[in-house]
């Protein structure tokens, strides 16, 4: 017998089809509303995106009393560093901003800017002397640049610079490098004593901002801003592989496959006599609970081969270009990162901007010792190219770097090949 | 001889007549159309929403020249992103190396699965503690298990080299040699996954009839030849979708590697997953990306196809 459905059952499934139809349908219209609804009213609270950092907590600190100063409610959102600059790409995408002030790391400006994410900042900050541009190196407001408009403050200045540790140096009688030449006799005579002699990053992910410390130290570059015709097969940039290569003999066999936090966990674990890494991680090599070498390191400006260069890396912040409430959140940047909560700022444990006048501040030179190489350093580093393409050509010379180090391909034809790619790259978007 | 046996004897009424097929037309076979589409329409719309209307998305997507990073007004571009990323020497290295990636995988999952689950099967004294034990990596987040491994696999401080070191072997720099980093993500996939596969086996063994088995025990049959003559036979359809599904996962791996290798040392690990995720996520390229995914898709075609053979065949 054909088995009959009863009413109740039919009813059930054309309600469950509605409900069905009415979901898909609904998701869209409801995402819409989203996206159209004001982060941040404009009677005085703000959104602010932040990163898992220093700089997240020590703003995360000193926000309740910006807010008692001026009466705009903060309100913070912590997005994970790996999902940031996705998120944020896609939310320049909408018709208005879920946030309103951003924290983005800076080699992602090229892209969040060009996306427009980014609100221009050059008015504000050139006009407000509570903020003081005077106070920086002309080459470190360039940082905060794309295409010669700023869109980000300096959150912290964290260049490349060198950390060597002072009890083996003293161990060995060595001299602080200011040469790659000498940086590797360092290294040598650090392994011959059983101690590793170098840290540098070979590991895929991150090398390519070893490698460009590497070949602008070496007075050359990935490619010429100008032309866009790729550099890393010039003489001076085989070179400059070359000693990175050599620098691996005298290096943790680990160097090739780390990235940026694990240099940091090997020299602060390891017996590693000196490395290239940025300033910003002062506060985890000082940390007691995690590093072994408290008290036992220094930094100074990285060794060079007749260029005085390094790279400049950090947090930047910004506002939105879509922000529903760009007042409040240029008020928030002004106050949060001007001259008069400088030191305040630095000493709630945020890796600080180098502005000039922290040198000058007993309080903060005794709580980070580091600030005048951090100051001197800043006067000559530069960004990594701020191009949109640069995303694409970081991971590809991350990738080639990799397979020299670890014997894939020899460093003539890896130099070749990662010229060809950068080439690629240009020519597809449009350079030549 | 069932015919024979009176008791065993099926009544038939041959008296009764089967239903007649409804009429064609009228009110009543109109109104039965209409509710058999309204119960099969939650189905269709949760596929179209789902799965078509997102795998459309991307189709048009590669054909476009969308990108996160620019503002351009999106326009159709052609293949052009099908030839700048897929009929590429390096997608099809990814290809191998996602082969490569899944059949080792699937070589020591696969035996080691249906060896654990017929010791499970055994009922032997401890053995739901040993189930226990051997389930508990599937319940961890592959993120986990891949940043556990990573240290473990860690050639300055990891505890695998140190042991090694201790015992005298040779210690392989794990994540920094092209063949090893190959290995080891062969390793740690299989650690969290022999239990599915044991799961799955195990549920196929359970549901055998125990009859054949006394039966070729009577007979004398050996241990080795029951697994190899009747247990692997009559499991062909639960080995084969377990396997289907394995390879599925491999396929698609994408988040030990991103933990663990990054695609290095070089391109030595870079399959198609990561690939697709570095094309979306690191170069901002979607419509690039969504080219790679397609051809992910039309990759896969043939899995899916056995996959639903399979299912008929059930």
């Amino acid at each position: 017998m054909k088995p009959r459905v009863s009413f109740a059952h039919r009813r059930a499934g054309l309600v469950l089809t509605a409900l069905l139809v009415s979901s898909c349908g609904g998701s869209a219209a409801s995402t819409s509303a989203a996206a159209q609804a004001p982060s941040g009213n404009a009677s005085g609270s703000i959104t602010v995106e932040v990163q898992p950092s220093p700089s997240e907590d020590a703003m995360k600190a000193l926000a309740p009393e910006f807010t008692k100063e001026t009466g705009i409610a903060v309100k913070f959102v912590e997005v994970p560093y790996n999902d940031a600059t996705d998120k944020l790409l896609l939310d320049g995408k909408n018709a208005t901003s879920a946030y309103d002030v951003v924290q983005f790391d800076s080699p992602f400006l090229p892209a969040i800017a060009a996306a427009g994410e980014l609100a221009t900042l050059d008015q504000q900050m050139n006009a407000s002397a509570a903020y003081d541009v005077s106070d920086f190196s002309p080459k470190l407001l360039s940082y905060g640049k794309y295409q010669g408009v700023t869109y980000g403050l300096s959150l912290s200045t964290e260049p490349y610079v060198l950390w060597y540790r002072t009890d083996l140096f003293q161990k060995l009688g060595l001299q602080v490098p200011t040469t790659w030449d000498q940086y590797l006799a360092n290294a040598q005579a650090l392994s011959a004593a059983g101690f590793s002699g170098s840290g540098l990053v070979y590991g895929p992910n991150e090398a390519a901002a070893w490698f460009m410390q590497m070949l602008r130290t070496y007075g050359t570059d990935v490619y010429d801003p100008k032309t866009f015709q790729p550099l890393v097969d010039s003489p001076a940039a085989i070179q400059a592989t070359n000693m990175m290569m050599e620098l691996l003999k005298y290096s943790p066999s680990s160097v090739k496959s780390a990235g940026a936090d694990d240099l940091t966990s090997i020299f602060i674990q390891q017996d590693v006599g000196q490395m290239i890494q940025a300033t910003g991680y002062y506060s985890i090599v000082i940390d007691p609970k995690q590093s072994k070498v408290v008290g036992k390191f220094a930094m100074a400006l990285p060794p060079n081969e007749g260029t005085q260069a390094t790279m400049l890396y950090g947090w930047l912040i910004g506002m939105t270009a879509k922000s529903q409430n760009p007042s409040g959140a240029w008020a928030f940047l002004q106050w949060m990162f001007g001259k008069a909560n400088a030191e305040q700022y630095a000493l709630a444990g945020a890796p600080p901007p180098a502005r000039k006048s922290l040198l000058s501040d007993p309080k903060v030179l005794q709580a980070l010792p580091y600030i005048p190489v951090l100051v001197k350093a800043a006067e000559f580093a530069t960004p990594s190219p701020q191009v949109p393409e640069f995303a694409e050509i970081t991971a590809l010379i991350g990738k080639s770097v990799n397979a020299m180090a670890t014997g894939q391909i020899s460093v003539a034809d890896g130099l070749k090949a990662m010229s060809d790619q950068i080439h690629t790259v240009f020519a597809n978007s449009g350079r030549y | 001889v069932i015919r024979s046996i009176p008791s065993l004897r099926i009544p038939v009424d041959t008296r009764t007549k089967r239903p007649s097929p409804p009429a064609r037309g009228g009110r009543r076979s109109l109104r039965d159309a209409l509710y058999g589409v309204a119960y099969v329409a939650p189905a269709w719309v949760l596929l179209l929403c789902v799965v078509a209307i997102p795998l459309l998305a991307a189709v048009v997507l590669s054909v476009t020249n969308a990108s996160l990073i620019s503002q351009a007004p999106l326009r159709f571009i052609g293949l052009q992103n099908f030839a700048s990323d897929v009929f590429t020497s390096s997608f099809l290295k990814a290809v191998v190396v996602t082969v490569e990636i899944t059949g080792l995988a699937l070589v020591i999952e696969m035996p080691v699965g249906f060896g654990l689950a017929l010791l499970l099967h055994m009922q032997l004294r401890g053995h739901q503690l040993f189930r226990s034990a051997l389930l508990t990596p599937l319940m961890l987040t592959p993120v986990a298990v891949a940043l556990m491994w990573r240290f473990m696999f860690n050639s300055d401080l990891g505890i695998i080299d140190y042991l090694l070191r201790q015992l005298h072997l040779p210690a392989p720099n794990w994540l920094a040699d092209p063949v090893a980093a190959v290995f080891a993500l062969v390793v740690v996939d299989s650690w969290q996954n022999i239990a599915f596969v044991m799961l799955m086996l195990l549920a196929g063994l359970s549901s055998l009839p125990r009859e054949p088995f006394e039966a070729a025990a009577l007979e004398g049959a050996s241990g080795w030849r029951m697994i190899r003559h009747m247990t692997l036979p009559m499991l062909r359809n639960v080995i084969a979708i377990t396997l289907i599904l394995r390879s599925l996962d491999l396929l698609r791996l994408f988040d030990t590697v991103y933990v663990m290798t990054q695609g290095g040392p070089g391109y030595a690990t870079t399959n198609v997953g990561y690939n697709a995720y570095v094309t979306s996520f690191v170069f901002y390229a979607t419509s690039r990306g969504a080219a790679v995914a397609v051809a992910i898709a039309v990759l896969l075609l043939p899995v899916y196809y056995f996959w639903s053979r399979e299912g008929r065949r059930r």
